[in-house]
C-alpha cells in the first residue's frame, strides 16, 4: 500500500518520533550498564530493522554516508567548540603523533592480522584504516554516566586524539577503496603526499574560515539571539564543505573552526553551545539509529568470529601497543599511557567509512561491514565496560572535587570579556572559612551565587566560606590572576 | 596595618639560584629559617594550593601561600629571579619575583587575607616589575613598600 500525503510523512514522523524517544529514554541505561551510549542506540537501529522487530527495511549506503559524514562533522564540531585552545595545546604533539602515527600502525597491525586470516593486503589495509580511529564520545558517555572524572592530561589526550584522528581515518580508507576499486595498486609517495595535503589544506582551511566567522559574528548585530546559533551551524558547514572542495581534510577543517570559535569571544556564547550540543546528541543518534537499521544479524553472525578475534586482537594488541611507542616520547606514565591505549574506544567512523567501499561496488565490501560492525560493538562491549574499573585500577581518576550542581552563565551578545566563573572552596584556599566581606576582592569582582550542599545561597558580607562550597564570582577582563589567587582555578564549563 | 611591619631583610633574597618551581618554594622557605622538618610539612602545603591553581597572577609575580602549622604568627618573605622561573602563572610567562606569605591556622589578628591582598595590590603597581627588577640590596625592597604606602 502506497500511502499518500499528509499520511506519509505522519507515518516517518511517527516512525521517527518512536526510535528517537526510545533512543533517548535508553540513554539512561548506559549509566547501570556502563556501556557507551551510543551502543544503545545502535541496538535500538537494529531492532527496528529489516531483520528486527521493527522491520524497517533500509539498504540505503548513500543516503546513510550523507547523514553520516553531516552528522560526524556537528559531532567534531561541537567537540571543538567544548575543547579548551589552553588545555588541548599541552597535548597537542602526543595527540597528533596518535592520530596520525599512531593511526597507520594500527592500521598496518590490523592488516597484518586481517591478512593472515585470508584477506588480500589491499583488503586488509583497508579493514585496517576503517577501524583505526577513536571516538571519545564513547568514553565520554560512560565517564559522565557514571560520575567519573579523568585526570585532565588524560582526557584531553582521548578527547584531542578522537578530534584529529578521523582525516588519517577517511584519507586512507578513501585511497584504498579508490585502488580496489580500480584495480591498480596504492602507491605510497602518492599517498604520503595525499595525506599532508589533506591534513594542510583541513588546518589552514579550518583556521582561515573560523577566524573570518568569529570576525563577523562579533560584527554582524542578527535581530535575534537563536540566529547566532544558525550562524555558527553556517560556519561549522562552510568549513566542512568548502575545505573538502579545496582536496583538504573537511573533518579536521571542522574540528579546528570548533576549537577556534569556542576558544575566543563570541556573542550569545552559551545559546550557542547549548544549540551545538543539542545538535551533536541529534546527530549521535540519528547516525546510529541508521547505521543500526543498515545491519542485518544474519549476516554480521556468518562474520562474528573473524570480527570478533580482530576487535580482541585491535583492543588487547595493537591499540595497547601503539598507543605505549606514540606516547613513550612524551613523559606519560606507564598507568596513563595504558589507560589511553586500553580505552581507544571505536565509534561510529568505522561504521559510516565501511559504506564507502559498499557504494563503490568494491567486491567482498558487505561482509567487510558486517565485520566493522562487530569490530566496533565488541570494542565497545569489552573496553568500554571496563572504562570506570580501569580508571580506578590505573588511577588516572581526577582528585577535582565534582562539578557544581547549578549552572549559571552569562548570555550577552557583545560580550566585554566579563566573566562569571565556578570555584570549588577547597580547605587549602586562602578564603576558606573566611566572611566574604574579609575577603580583598579586586575592583568589580564579587560572589553572585553561592551552592551549599545542592542549595543555592544568596550571599551576603557575612556569609562564610566553607570548604566544599562552589561560588559564582564575577569578574571585569583583567581581573583573573586576582580571583584565581584567592579562589583557585575556575571549574571549566 | 602595612606590609613594611611584616617583612624582615634577612627573609628578601635577590638571587634565587633555583630554576624550577619546587626548587624556588624550597628556597622561599629556606628564608623562614624553620627546621627541617616543618620546612617539609609546609613545602607539602605550599604545593597543595598550587595545585588547585597558580598563585603566579601575572606580570612576573607569584604570590604562594597556605596556613601551616609550623608558624605560630603570620610569616613573610620575599625572593627574586632575574632570569625567571616557570610557574605555570595565569598569563603563562615566566614569574620573577615571589611573594611567600604563611599564616598559622588560627589567626587572632585576621591578617592572612589582608596581607594577601594588600600584595596582590601592590603587584599590580604599573611601575612594580621594573623597581624589583632594579633592587640592590634588601632594603631597598623595604624602602619600596614604604614609598608605596601599602
Amino acid at each position: 500500500m502506497i500511502a499518500v500525503e499528509p499520511m506519509a510523512t505522519a507515518i516517518i514522523l511517527s516512525s521517527f518520533g518512536l526510535l528517537l524517544g526510545a533512543s533517548v529514554a535508553l540513554s539512561r541505561a548506559s549509566a547501570r550498564l556502563g556501556l557507551p551510549v551510543a551502543l544503545l542506540f545502535l541496538l535500538v537501529g537494529v531492532l527496528a530493522g529489516t531483520e528486527g522487530f521493527g522491520g524497517i527495511p533500509f539498504d540505503d549506503y548513500a543516503f546513510t554516508f550523507r547523514l553520516g559524514t553531516t552528522a560526524l562533522a556537528l559531532i567534531l564540531f561541537d567537540g571543538g567548540l567544548n575543547t579548551s585552545w589552553t588545555s588541548a595545546r599541552s597535548v597537542l604533539a602526543p595527540a597528533t603523533v596518535l592520530a596520525t602515527f599512531g593511526v597507520l600502525a594500527t592500521a598496518g597491525l590490523v592488516a597484518a592480522v586481517a591478512h593472515v586470516i585470508g584477506l588480500s593486503w589491499t583488503m586488509a589495509l583497508l579493514l585496517g584504516a576503517i577501524v583505526s580511529s577513536t571516538d571519545a564520545a564513547a568514553v565520554f558517555s560512560v565517564l559522565t554516566a557514571t560520575g567519573t572524572r579523568l585526570r585532565q592530561r588524560v582526557g584531553m589526550t582521548l578527547e584531542v586524539e578522537s578530534g584529529l584522528n578521523d582525516p588519517m581515518a577517511v584519507i586512507l580508507t578513501t585511497a584504498l577503496t579508490a585502488a580496489l576499486a580500480s584495480g591498480h595498486m596504492v602507491k605510497p609517495a602518492a599517498l604520503a603526499i595525499a595525506v599532508a595535503r589533506e591534513l594542510s589544506v583541513g588546518v589552514v582551511s579550518g583556521l582561515t574560515i573560523a577566524f573570518v566567522g568569529r570576525w563577523m559574528l562579533l560584527r554582524i548585530r542578527l535581530p535575534a539571539a537563536g540566529l547566532y546559533p544558525a550562524f555558527t551551524l553556517s560556519v561549522a558547514c562552510l568549513s566542512f564543505g568548502v575545505t573538502t572542495l579545496l582536496h583538504g581534510s573537511g573533518f579536521l577543517a571542522v574540528y579546528v573552526t570548533g576549537v577556534v570559535l569556542g576558544s575566543g569571544t563570541l556573542p550569545h556564547a552559551v545559546g550557542i553551545r547549548r544549540v551545538h550540543d543539542a545538535l551533536g546528541w541529534l546527530s549521535q543518534v540519528l547516525m546510529f539509529l541508521l547505521l543500526g537499521l543498515l545491519v542485518y544479524p544474519s549476516r554480521v553472525w556468518q562474520v562474528a568470529p573473524i570480527g570478533v578475534g580482530i576487535a580482541l586482537f585491535l583492543a588487547v594488541v595493537a591499540r595497547p601497543l601503539v598507543t605505549a611507542v606514540c606516547l613513550a616520547p612524551f613523559r606519560y606514565r606507564w598507568r596513563e599511557a595504558a589507560y589511553v591505549g586500553w580505552v581507544g574506544l571505536r565509534g561510529a567512523v568505522p561504521i559510516v567509512l565501511a559504506t564507502i567501499p559498499i557504494m563503490a561496488g568494491v567486491e567482498g565490501a558487505r561482509p567487510l561491514f558486517d565485520v566493522v560492525f562487530v569490530v566496533v560493538v565488541v570494542g565497545a562491549l569489552v573496553p568500554g565496560a571496563t572504562v570506570p574499573w580501569a580508571t580506578r585500577v590505573l588511577g588516572v581518576e581526577s582528585a577535582a572535587p565534582p562539578p557544581p550542581k547549578s549552572s549559571v552563565e552569562i548570555d550577552v551578545r557583545a560580550p566585554k570579556g566579563d566573566a562569571l566563573n565556578a570555584y570549588f572552596i577547597s580547605p587549602h584556599l586562602a578564603v576558606s572559612g573566611a566572611a566574604l566581606s574579609e575577603i580583598p576582592f579586586p575592583a568589580g569582582a564579587a560572589v553572585s551565587m553561592l551552592e551549599r550542599a545542592g542549595g543555592l545561597i544568596a550571599p551576603s558580607g557575612a556569609t562564610r566560606l566553607e570548604p566544599g562550597d562552589y561560588v559564582y564570582v564575577i569578574a571585569p577582563p583583567g581581573q583573573r590572576g586576582e580571583v584565581e589567587l584567592l579562589f583557585g582555578r575556575a571549574e571549566e564549563h | 596595618m602595612e606590609l613594611r611591619e611584616f617583612f624582615s631583610e634577612d627573609a628578601i633574597k635577590l638571587d634565587l639560584e633555583g630554576t624550577g618551581k619546587d626548587e624556588i618554594l624550597k628556597e622561599l622557605i629556606a628564608l623562614l629559617k624553620l627546621d627541617e622538618k616543618s620546612e617539609g610539612m609546609l613545602f607539602k602545603m605550599l604545593k597543595r594550593r598550587e595545585n588547585l591553581g597558580s598563585t603566579g597572577i601575572g606580570r612576573g609575580i607569584a604570590i604562594p601561600h597556605c596556613r601551616s602549622l609550623v608558624v605560630n604568627k603570620l610569616r613573610v618573605a620575599f625572593g627574586r629571579k632575574p632570569n625567571g622561573v616557570d610557574f605555570k602563572a595565569i598569563d603563562e610567562k615566566p614569574v620573577h619575583f615571589f611573594f611567600l606569605i604563611v599564616a598559622p591556622p588560627l589567626e587572632v589578628s585576621n591578617q592572612y587575607l589582608p596581607v594577601l591582598g594588600k600584595i596582590a595590590q601592590f603587584s599590580k603597581e604599573p611601575d612594580v616589575p621594573e623597581r624589583l627588577l632594579g633592587l640592590t640590596e634588601p632594603k631597598q625592597f623595604l624602602a619600596l613598600l614604604e614609598e608605596k604606602g601599602v
